[in-house]
């Protein structure tokens, strides 16, 4: 071919690729566009020549199909934004194109490209979306979540309009959840669960299509028990709850676990009926099933403690059938905080102390420690003796570090008075101020959309973890080799409040800053496991610390606490602390204007302070 | 975007592995295997990750099948729908799907492979495209035999070629030779030249929706319905006809779904009665009622050979029922010795899960009237419309 200017090049090969004696042609309309892709590799400007190519890709020729990919590809790296077009006629008759006339992958392949263009006007944007909206509702899942996903890119700023568009896929999602494919079905319940993040109510006629078959594997039964909780309302309860009670006697554990706890969760808005059904399951004196209802029921009672004496008479004689440490745990926790309710609290709290020596797991010492001591503020007379006994064992012959320090903290608690022993260890009721986790309110779609089609909602165990590994709601585990990682030491639903607060504070910018001297010489010296275990005491939790022994030393804490005297609206404070040891003691704190609550704060952490220091004196 | 296309077995054996992009290396076949292997049950296998690179696999017939990207952002739906895709054309192509299908034609896999993706991005698996690219052969892992009658006792043949099975055509391998149309209901294998046209008429009272006049709605309904891409429903309003030029291999024409208002009453009926007795064992006695008509079943009516198990593993009793003649009964005692049976644990028994295959019948009704190629063929071309209805999850609760 005689050499040509680029610019002829480029009119040469729009001539040939538009002349329909060259299209019909197989052979010759694919070695023009191997020309073009020659010129373009020779670093000729072809973008003239881009609409004509991607007629070109509308072949059943698959060589040819090939090669306008390779130069679709190729040119989209090189010219990102040339290649989506400046040209908006153009985009959209590619689009039409494109849509009618490639297979399925060519049009996610489409969907996915269109995903970085944007629209240069309202009329434009309507015109591809009413493109797309046939592809929204097609039988391919593969295509009507690529396409709900450039939807929602497209109307971000038009809320309306994308939820429209949810309400569109409902069908093809719900046909995918029964596809023949589990994996398929998997995949469909995932993002079912991004929509209802924002459309509660998307699914509430179509509960009965996320009943669990009895053959499924375990990981989708626990997914569509998660959205049967979503969906419960007053009419459809009686029988989603009939459903989740036969899954929980289902022989795989973790399943009946995790029926168990989705029927705790349903039981924070229908409590009766909840609790019927939790108590029926106790009678069984199954071990695993007895131990996820004592553990659901501790949230349950957390959240609604109201229900507290429903819930001490059906605890009478299940620490029999009780074997592992969580769900032990957890019953402890209950007699502490209820022990006046329970009239054998002493008697059961008895037998554990006596079994201390063989105990295993530090988290049921470590309860079993607060626990007896609740129980003696309220109750002193029958459990005096045991304490003793209990607190003697712990100082003196116990191995573990974060147990021994805790008794000898309860110790020297004692000795400065009943009253302030009362004080500290007073039963910490749940902060309403974390809300009823069932029915929270609709989250804007721009939280979840960037993550929509991608594997991101097939990895998360779930939205919100309720593993039944959690023992008792308010003592976590003090485990010596636990690194300071939020996700490891912080119940989940409390780090999601603590972001949200932290967030609201910032945009508001109504925060106060305040910086305290407190005298102490333990801090720096103390184990961090003392510490953390002093600060959990009294509802401080810790975030990170550096290790000890370090200059400047630091630990990060907040705590949450409620107004008493706050009018109408009740707000809660969040406190955020920094302690600061370089050598002098000082501390810092951001929070909301409420110099009461802080103040109470800064009593609080000065008590423990103090404490920890007499400790080591 | 596909880096890496690979097949295991279940016990981890490499059997097939494909790069399509350098952006890797073959080491992860066997993080893979450990990983899926060391989760727990409730732990969803189907995407993992292990640094930048994320494998999502489906199972099939006990094997991995495994496509690994470095995209985090790859669209789930896509990659599971290809391997689906990619299962089905190996179950086209082989005949059937198994470790040893995949075994003994690796290379047919290998040039599928080759031709469906090219450089991580899916190019087609449409199999009227790629019978043009196919160069190799299938070899069938199980003998293919004319005569093999087994199961012809199951269908409702209209043209009998008495000497062809109809059920095994289902898993003959696609040749281009023969012309054989099998129809499911759900699902179509041809092996006819394309570009014939087919026209499926459903029952002209055949209805989408709920019915809004309970008594006065229509006898053959279903509450959704979708169609396979490539039927044209321009005949489907007037006169509920579908058309489309079927390609090789097996498809899904239509899927439905119906709840609540079934227009027959459910197959099976149990009625159970649980009890101890005064040896402190457990007595089940089981009274299963089929309730279809007797004529809908097969003609054989030789008395069951029924036989029972106990598997202590998933803690169930199997009880096997070869034949069940529609309006019969059936009723079985077992009894079962239960160490510390207390009466709370008799609310633990259950439910009874039933595992069927109803020949010649559908749920709904719904029926193929009619079943035309065109242009016309010449000369007899065989085609078979086989009912079955499938039990996927029945269970009743006791």
């Amino acid at each position: 071919m005689p050499y040509l200017g680029s610019e002829d090049t480029v009119r040469e090969l729009r001539r040939a690729l538009s002349n329909p004696n060259v299209q019909s042609d197989h052979l010759r309309y694919r070695n023009t566009i191997l020309k073009v892709i020659r010129a373009m590799s020779q670093g000729v400007d072809v973008s003239g020549l881009f609409s004509e190519m991607v007629k070109a890709c509308a072949t059943v020729d698959i060589v040819q199909k090939k090669l306008v990919y390779v130069f679709l590809c190729s040119y989209a790296t090189l010219n990102p934004e040339l290649s989506l077009l400046v040209y908006g006629f153009k985009a959209l008759c590619v689009c039409h194109i494109r849509l009618k006339e490639s297979d399925v992958w060519g049009q996610c392949e489409m969907l996915r490209i269109l995903q970085r263009y944007r629209p240069q006007s309202e009329d434009e944007l309507f015109d591809i979306l009413s493109l797309l909206d046939g592809s929204l509702v097609s039988p391919h899942p593969q295509v009507m979540a690529a396409t709900l996903s450039l939807f929602l890119s497209l109307c971000s700023s038009l809320p309306a309009v994308s939820l429209a568009a949810l309400e569109r896929v409902r069908g093809p999602l719900l046909a995918a959840c029964g596809s023949v494919s589990r994996e398929m079905r998997f995949t469909a319940i995932c993002h079912i669960q991004l929509l209802l993040r924002s459309v509660p109510g998307l699914m509430g006629a179509h509960y009965k299509r996320f009943f669990c078959g009895y053959a499924e594997p375990a990981y989708i039964k626990q997914r569509k028990m998660q959205v049967l909780v979503e969906l419960v309302n007053d009419e459809n309860v009686a029988m989603l709850l009939d459903e989740l009670k036969g899954y929980c006697t289902d022989v795989n554990s973790d399943t009946a676990q995790a029926a168990i706890s989705a029927i705790g969760r349903i039981g924070r808005s229908h409590s009766d009926r909840c609790l019927e059904i939790l108590t029926g399951l106790l009678a069984l004196k199954q071990e695993h099933i007895t131990s996820a209802v004592v553990q659901t029921m501790c949230d349950l009672v957390w959240v609604c403690p109201q229900y507290s004496n429903t819930v001490c008479s059906a605890l009478e004689g299940c620490e029999e059938t009780l074997q592992d440490s969580q769900g032990r745990q957890a019953l402890l926790w209950l007699l502490g905080v209820y022990g006046e309710q329970v009239s054998g609290a002493p008697y059961t709290l008895e037998v554990f102390i006596d079994g201390v020596r063989s105990e295993a797991s530090l988290g049921v010492k470590m309860e079993l420690l607060t626990t007896t001591m609740r129980l003696f503020v309220c109750r002193p007379a029958e459990t005096q003796d045991m304490l003793g006994r209990l607190l003697h064992y712990c100082i003196e012959e116990e191995t573990d570090m974060c147990v021994h320090d805790q008794a000898l903290l309860y110790y020297h608690l004692l000795h400065c008075g009943i009253e302030e022993t009362r004080k500290v260890l007073q039963g910490r009721r749940s902060d309403p101020s974390l809300g009823v986790l069932i029915g929270r309110p609709a989250e804007p779609i721009s939280q979840w959309a960037c993550s929509f089609n991608t594997l991101e909602p097939l990895k998360q165990c779930s939205i919100e973890t309720e593993s039944a590994s959690r023992g008792s709601p308010e003592h976590l585990t003090c485990d010596p080799k636990s690194n300071p990682d939020l996700s490891d030491t912080i119940n989940c639903s409390r780090v999601e409040k603590v972001h949200s607060g932290a967030e609201q504070m910032e945009v508001e910018k109504d925060y106060v800053c305040l910086k305290e001297w407190v005298l102490s010489t333990a801090v720096p010296h103390c184990s961090t496991q003392s510490l953390q275990a002093a600060m959990q005491l009294v509802n401080i939790q810790t975030l990170a610390f550096t290790p000890p022994h370090t200059l400047p030393w630091r630990v990060y804490l907040y705590t949450h606490t409620q107004h008493e005297h706050s009018g109408d609206t009740p707000h809660s404070t969040l406190i955020l602390g920094e302690l600061l040891y370089t050598g002098e003691a000082s501390q810092r704190t951001v929070q909301p204007r409420d110099d009461k609550a802080l103040k109470g704060f800064l009593s609080i952490l000065t008590t423990v302070l103090y404490t920890l220091s007499s400790e080591k004196n | 975007m596909i880096s890496q296309v690979f097949i295991l077995s279940s016990k981890g054996d490499h059997l097939i592995y494909k790069d399509y992009r350098g952006e890797a290396g073959s080491d992860v076949i066997n993080i893979f295997y450990e990983k899926v292997t060391a989760l727990t049950g409730d732990q969803p296998p189907v995407v993992m990750s292990h640094k930048d690179l994320h494998f999502i696999h489906v199972r099939q017939e006990g094997l991995y099948w495994v496509a690994t990207t470095t995209a985090a952002d790859s669209s789930p739906f896509t990659i599971i729908e290809f391997l689906n895709r990619l299962t089905a054309l190996v179950k086209d192509y082989c005949g059937s799907l198994s470790e040893k299908s995949v075994q003994m034609n690796f290379a047919l896999i290998y040039e599928l492979l080759d031709e469906i993706v090219d450089y991580g991005y899916i190019q087609t698996t449409s199999s009227d495209v790629l019978k043009n690219f196919i160069q190799t052969e299938a070899v069938s892992a199980r003998p293919f035999s004319l005569f093999d009658l087994s199961n012809v006792g199951l269908f409702g043949a209209e043209t009998q070629q008495s000497k062809v099975a109809p059920s095994s055509a289902a898993t003959r391998p696609i040749q281009s030779s023969r012309e054989v149309n099998v129809w499911d209901l759900r699902s179509c294998l041809t092996v006819c030249p394309s570009l014939t046209e087919m026209r499926i008429g459903l029952n002209e009272e055949f209805s989408i929706g709920k019915s809004q006049l309970r008594g006065y709605g229509a006898a053959v309904r279903v509450d959704e319905c979708s169609f396979h891409q490539a039927v044209r429903l321009d005949e489907f309003d007037s006169h509920r006809i579908l058309r489309l030029c079927p390609s090789q291999g097996e498809q899904t024409v239509m899927q439905y779904q119906l709840s609540d208002d079934l227009p027959s009453a459910p197959p099976f009926r149990l009625f159970p009665t649980i009890e101890r007795d005064t040896g402190g064992r457990l007595l089940m006695y089981l009274k299963l009622r089929c309730d279809l008509p007797p004529k809908s079943l097969s003609q054989e009516l030789s008395s069951p050979d029924q036989s029972a198990e106990l598997k202590l593993q998933s803690r169930a009793v199997h009880w096997m029922i070869p034949r069940f003649p529609g309006g019969t009964q059936l009723s079985a005692l077992f009894k079962l010795e239960v160490p510390g049976l207390s009466s709370a644990s008799m609310l633990e028994v259950g439910p009874v899960g039933l595992s069927f295959e109803l020949p010649k019948l559908t749920v709904t009704g719904l029926q193929i009237r009619f079943l035309r190629l065109s242009p016309i063929q010449p000369g007899p071309s065989q085609r078979w419309v086989r009912y079955v209805t499938h039990s996927d999850s029945y269970t009743i609760r006791i």
